[in-house]
């Protein structure tokens, strides 16, 4: 024990005397661990660590699929009353919950904010053991008709929304105009699975029955919904193929009998819940694990060229101690102590560093990592940690320690101090050059690959503008209903009222382009042909405010919206797709009605984040009821506060509120929030890569020119000029580098037939395009590497090189 | 056109250390005409090396002009100074500085590959055997210099010293790692080299090696105390 101490207060001696190579190291092995730390435990949670729900494992939530005649899928998304009855009638889970995601405005309270709500079953409780920290979740008193207004609170939701007061129990909450009694708050600890969107937190559980879905959707077996859920636990015994072909029987012989569409079919797939809440991350944690790794081995290939410098610069040291009997183990141990401890240095840093990932993490990406909420320093974060500094430690000292010509080392002593005791192979050293570049190259193409595509998405032409528009979605605070000619004249005399502005240009009923489409199911009348386009209700200011061009046919006229024309306007995509060249003027379809729906226009094409352009699309007239407006103003610097709408809608009538107000540049900008931070990781781990491979070539190259100096300095002598001195570095570490491409062409090679499917996306023939790029960066990070250490020695008087 | 090969004209060079300046020369003043063989010796720190090293164009002076065939080169650019001690200056190093990844032919080659003229293969093969058979290691020129003795190292240098045809061939130290059989060959082929006409500038701090110098210099403190010249 006492030994050890000797070692390390030594090697800490040793260390201090360096304190560059300590900063190099820290600065080098803490980033690169952090993000090493912080990955694996994303990589633990998303791919081991079970959902926090008992018998996780038997937790399937069902999936209802709208097939077409030839089986193809045409939706993923519930029918109201087909959930409801699946709920009601299904005997293969021994308890099942249902679930709508909603949002709604509180109204009780004085900031009246939007919350996220869910209305689900007393089961729910149950199956995800909500534990509660204040009061009680739903019981059967609150199950399926029982209409009982009460309301949990999520516990955040509690402290955000009512600042975590204490007597919070039997308080009145007023969302939509309905009064809830607050019966409880869920425990701190509860973390609610996030099946409808990544990110997306509960703030208000209410009971089924309270669920905004309207009297007539409830009853109609014809549209879906992508906010409806089924949740069940699988009875033991159970088979998974026999519980999907039963509920699928029990659902599709129902919805058959509705005559909804002849051919046409339901089929229920069963998907574990991990699954559902994992979605397609699992793919993308383990490329995040991957680029990281490449990260590491860099890092380590530069650390390890500074420690085998170290090594080389104490020989003089070493032949003494060898002289004076220190085994080569002893050599060993008085090495392992000195990276121990900047491992363990490097590794604290690194846990700081992971720790501020995670609060990264948690803060930016909620919305697209799921279970982000969970990343925390835990045992698993620890145990890598102290398992990664012994291995570091362990190799830094071995490789070090293998450089050590023992005999020689006790030679060096008694002779002239050549210093032959301790060197860098050559092999070793191109070995390390090759290493570098071939790991480098590889995640240089593949974050600009995913650079360039993310940049594309953000580049590529909307084909409408949205400068100085906003989006003002309307609701009710209020229990009482309002029928549609209520509805109708008071939204006139707001939009009157907001349209009478001066700062406002134009006023346009319905939703914005970026707020997203409904899937509408059509029925072609001459071929019976079933359609399913993407469908949005506008009006006749419309393509005109978003300056999206018509190309054929008329718009939609405001005769067409007073009247509620069965007439639509379809985008080029449309008439491409489901007219298969025909003309598509005049095409008529149905949906679900006896109602014949005319197309009377073609306008061009939008780009939206995320969806093909060749989407097709299909307008029809807004309700002149609607909730919906998008406010264009005269200027885009002087639009309206969401308090400065509020005062004008509450002067109109004080039964409306403000639920949604949005500027449409933020919202597109949230659409594309997954490709900004692509471009943004990507472009920022390039630049670390080529920094750390920088570091490590440059480390290496110079090390290479240290020892070839002599050599160049007798060229120098000689008389050879500067271009002969570079010209000769770098066509010898040429061979290292172009060994180094052709390391990164099979590394490219494994990664696909290894993992084919999973990297399909990453590694296609897409990344030609940015490979002449990146081999140029490398090449030159490479000159650069080779160059810069040979201009100290030819700067200097040749004689100073050649003793 | 004048004889005169070298001429240093109160050459100083001072090393700037942190808190105090060495002199290493203090004014020296040196004339080499063609055809001189000059030996500078002088004890341990009296400036010798340094000496060599200016002539050489491998260290730059701190005060003074030197002239090589008259032409200034006290202030020269990198590229201009590595073309003059390609064109004129020729080396012999004390641990002879070959390069052992290059075959004894390629060492011997390598200041015609960086010269400026541009000598094609053929010259090039025809002035190493030239320069290889003059010192009688004709019969070595594929091997590699680690599987030559020191003294046929030392002669491998001289040959690569005189290939390019310098006008004078500065020697440092020339036995200093060798035999005394050896050391006794290579001084014997710079006698001979001198008496058909190579200029030879070299320092030694060995008496005997000195005494076979046409002139002798010596070196004390930085400057020339002493000027010999055999009879």
């Amino acid at each position: 024990m006492k030994s050890i101490t000797y070692q390390h207060k030594q090697a800490w001696a040793s260390l201090k005397k360096k304190p560059g190579f300590i900063v190099t190291i820290l600065v080098t092995m803490g980033i690169t661990l952090g993000a090493l730390l912080c990955i694996a435990t994303l990589n633990y949670l998303l791919l081991a660590k079970p959902l926090p729900y008992p018998d996780q494992n038997k937790l399937y939530v069902g999936q209802h699929l709208l097939q077409d005649p030839a089986k193809e899928v045409k939706a993923r998304a519930y029918t109201y009353p087909g959930l409801v009855y699946m709920y009601q009638k299904q005997t293969s889970f021994s308890k099942s919950t249902i679930v709508s995601y909603e949002q709604g405005v509180v109204t009780s309270l004085n900031s009246q904010p939007t919350v996220d709500t869910s209305a689900t079953t007393p089961e729910m409780f149950e199956l995800m053991n909500i534990q509660m920290s204040k009061g009680r979740g739903f019981s059967e008193t609150e199950g399926l008709n029982a209409y009982n207004p009460v309301a949990v609170l999520s516990y955040k939701g509690w402290l955000q929304y009512f600042d975590g007061r204490q007597d919070i129990l039997e308080q009145k909450l007023t969302i939509s105009g309905v009064s809830y009694r607050i019966i409880g708050v869920t425990s701190k600890s509860f973390t609610e699975p996030q099946l409808l969107k990544t990110g997306r937190e509960t703030a208000v559980w209410l009971p089924w029955d309270y669920n905004q879905t309207s009297e007539a959707v409830r009853k109609y077996w014809g549209d879906v919904s992508s906010s409806l859920f089924f949740i069940g636990k699988l009875k033991d015994g159970e088979q998974l193929r026999m519980a999907t072909q039963v509920l699928t029987d029990l659902v599709d012989v129902r919805w058959q009998q509705e005559g909804i569409a002849t051919g046409w079919s339901i089929r229920i797939d069963l998907i574990q819940m991990k699954e559902v809440i994992l979605g397609e991350s699992k793919t993308m944690a383990l490329l995040l694990l991957g680029g990281v790794l490449g990260l590491v081995l860099i890092a380590i290939a530069n650390i390890s060229n500074l420690f085998m410098s170290r090594t080389v610069e104490q020989q003089g040291s070493m032949s003494i101690h060898a002289a004076l009997g220190a085994k080569k183990s002893d050599l060993f141990n008085a090495m392992f102590a000195e990276t121990l401890q900047l491992m363990v240095m490097s590794v604290i840093i690194g846990l700081i560093i992971a720790s501020a990932g995670f609060y990264v993490l948690q803060t930016y990406l909620i919305d697209v990592l799921p279970r982000a909420n969970e990343l925390s320093v835990n045992v698993f974060t620890l145990g890598v940690a102290v398992l990664v500094a012994l291995l570091l430690a362990w190799f830094f000292a071995k490789l070090s320690a293998n450089l050590i010509n023992y005999r020689q080392l006790k030679k060096d002593l008694q002779g002239s101090g050549k210093g032959t005791g301790v060197q860098v192979s050559k092999t070793k050293r191109q070995w390390l050059i090759g290493s570098q570049v071939a790991l480098a190259t590889v995640l240089v193409i593949a974050n600009l690959s995913l650079f360039n595509k993310a940049m594309e998405t953000i580049t590529t032409p909307k084909g409408f503008e949205l400068a100085g528009i906003s989006q003002l979605s309307i609701s009710t605070a209020t229990s009482m209903p309002i029928n549609s000619a209520q509805s109708r004249a008071v939204m006139q005399e707001i939009i009157d009222s907001l349209a009478s502005q001066p700062q406002v240009k134009k006023i346009s009923q319905g939703k914005s382009p970026v707020s997203g489409y409904d899937i509408w199911a059509m029925k072609e009348i001459s071929t019976n042909e079933r359609l399913t386009p993407l469908g949005k209700r506008i009006d006749s200011n419309y393509f005109e405010m978003i300056g999206q061009p018509l190309v054929e046919g008329r718009n939609l006229t405001a005769d067409d919206i007073k009247g509620g024309a069965s007439v639509m306007v379809v985008n080029e995509a449309f008439a491409k797709s489901f007219n298969k060249g025909s003309p598509v003027l005049g095409m008529k379809v149905t949906r679900g009605s006896d109602s014949v729906i005319e197309v009377v226009g073609v306008v061009k094409g939008i780009n939206l984040p995320n969806e093909s352009d060749q989407t097709p699309r299909v307008y029809m007239p807004e309700r002149i009821s609607s909730y919906h407006l998008m406010i264009q103003f005269k200027n885009e610097n002087l639009v309206f506060t969401r308090a400065r709408i509020a005062q004008i809608v509450s002067n109109v009538d004080s039964r409306f509120n403000i639920f949604r107000y949005e500027d449409l540049k933020s919202l597109h900008t949230k659409l594309m929030f997954a490709e900004i931070t692509a471009a943004v990781t990507t472009s920022s781990i390039t630049l670390l890569v080529l920094f750390l491979a920088g570091v490590g070539l440059y480390g290496i190259l110079s090390y290479n020119i240290q020892l070839r100096q002599v050599e160049i300095a007798t060229r120098m002598a000689i008389g050879a000029k500067q271009k002969h001195l570079y010209s000769l570095v770098i066509k010898d570490s040429s061979a290292s580098i172009g060994w180094g491409f052709v390391g990164s062409f099979v590394i490219f090679v494994v990664l696909f037939l290894g993992f084919g499917d999973a990297v399909s996306v990453y590694i296609n023939i897409g990344l030609l395009s940015v490979v002449p790029l990146a081999l140029g960066m490398i090449v030159l990070l490479a000159l650069f590497a080779c160059s810069w250490p040979l201009r100290r020695i030819i700067k200097r008087p040749v004689i100073l090189s050649l003793q | 056109m004048s004889d005169i090969k070298i001429l240093l004209k109160d050459v100083k060079k001072v090393f700037e250390m942190e808190d105090v300046d060495t002199y290493a020369l203090r004014g020296v003043n040196l004339e080499i005409r063609a055809g001189e063989y000059v030996s500078i010796s002088g004890p341990s720190g009296c400036g010798k090396s340094t000496l060599l090293s200016i002539l050489g164009l491998l260290d730059t002076t701190s005060e003074g002009q030197y002239f090589i065939e008259g032409t200034d080169v006290t202030h020269l650019s990198i590229d201009e100074a590595a073309e003059i001690r390609n064109s004129k200056i020729g080396f012999i190093f004390q641990s002879f500085n070959l390069i052992d990844e290059l075959s004894v032919f390629d060492n011997v080659a390598l200041p015609l590959r960086y010269s400026t003229e541009n000598f094609s293969a053929d010259q090039i093969t025809k002035r190493v055997n030239e320069g290889l058979e003059m010192v009688e290691m004709s019969h070595r020129a594929g091997h590699q210099p680690n599987q030559l003795s020191g003294g046929q190292q030392q002669r491998i240098a001289i040959a690569r010293a005189l290939v390019a045809e310098p006008a004078i061939l500065l020697v440092d130290e020339p036995t200093g790692n060798l035999d005394s059989k050896s050391g006794d060959n290579v001084m014997a082929i710079l006698a001979d080299l001198n008496n058909k006409g190579t200029t030879i500038c070299m320092v030694t701090h060995d008496p005997r090696y000195a005494n076979m110098a046409k002139r002798q210099l010596k070196l004390f403190d930085g400057k020339i105390v002493m000027t010999e010249q055999p009879a």
